[in-house]
């Protein structure tokens, strides 16, 4: 779990940016470090895996991509390494995971497509089936947001 | 959208700069002013066409517990489930998907046990009996980077 001055950058970095010319200068005043120890905390973050990336996320919907679908897949354990390698390198699939099938549902592998298109989706699901073998899988289009958001700390 | 902010936003989603005037930086290597860039990147965060600006927080390296559940919900009850899900801060995600299970959402708490509890709380408020907890032994990939060309 996070120390307590771990948390308070976490919970700065929960809250964005501020609409600063220098940001970090704003942060690091408001936690009574320097910038330079701040930047340097994050940068080493980054190195540790705590920290996924630095930069925007975009709303998908906003920029081009109407569609999106959590594409489930059951895959033999034998064949789960080059499956998701190859989910891995294509950039239209954002999240590949494995997971736990359950009774009536044996799905253990989960990728999620963006694409421009119901149809887009449907071709890139069929050109990995097609590189892979895989083909018991079902393409679960999202029909409304509820919610996004992220974690607050 | 103008190339300019497209632009933009094809370099702002990874490698933000970590220096003291980063839009300055930014500004040198796609050839803007400091302002420039600074006005856009704000535009666009009002706009919603960047939902977030800085980093990405990797709960699990923090000990968080996270897991995906998917629900079977009866159409005329789909808002007042939703919202007693979303009611539970560790709710990130919920989406209405097509399929007999169409509320699917992900819960991170900050341990095992509290995850347990809290989804089981969450499913009793609900009311849902028939439900799928999908937890994930192996992440291969989360990069949610998106590509722009100037055909969308």
């Amino acid at each position: 779990m996070p120390s307590p001055s771990d948390k308070a950058l976490l919970s700065l970095i929960s809250q964005d940016l501020p609409a600063s010319l220098t940001p970090y200068r704003d942060w690091a005043q408001k936690l009574g470090i320097t910038e330079e120890a701040l930047l340097t905390r994050i940068k080493i973050w980054l190195e540790e895996g705590k920290l996924r990336r630095w930069g925007a996320t975009l709303n998908h919907r906003q920029v081009g991509y109407r569609a999106n679908a959590l594409t489930v897949w059951v895959v033999p354990e034998e064949q789960v390494e080059a499956f998701a390698y190859l989910a891995a390198t294509r950039p239209e699939i954002s999240h590949c995971y494995l997971r736990i099938p359950r009774q009536d549902w044996p799905y253990n592998l989960y990728t999620v497509i963006h694409g421009t298109s119901r149809e887009n989706c449907q071709k890139i699901a069929r050109e990995l089936a097609a590189m892979t073998g895989i083909n018991q899988y079902q393409l679960l289009f999202s029909l409304h947001e509820f919610k996004k958001t992220r974690l607050q700390f | 959208m103008e190339v300019t902010d497209q632009r933009i936003l094809q370099r702002i989603q990874k490698d933000f700069p970590l220096a003291s005037r980063p839009y300055k930086v930014l500004g040198e290597e796609l050839g803007l002013t400091e302002e420039e860039v600074f006005e856009r990147i704000q535009a666009l965060r009002k706009a919603g066409i960047i939902r977030s600006l800085g980093g990405v927080i990797n709960a699990g390296s923090w000990g968080y517990v996270s897991t995906l559940v998917a629900l079977k919900v009866p159409p005329e009850r789909l808002e007042a489930v939703a919202g007693i899900i979303n009611s539970h801060p560790g709710v990130t995600h919920n989406y209405l998907r097509e399929g007999d299970y169409n509320l699917w959402f992900t819960l991170s708490c900050p341990s095992a046990a509290a995850l347990g509890q809290d989804l089981s709380a969450l499913l009793t408020r609900s009311g849902v009996k028939e439900h799928l907890e999908l937890p994930s032994p192996r992440v291969f990939k989360i990069r949610a980077v998106f590509n722009l060309n100037s055909s969308l």
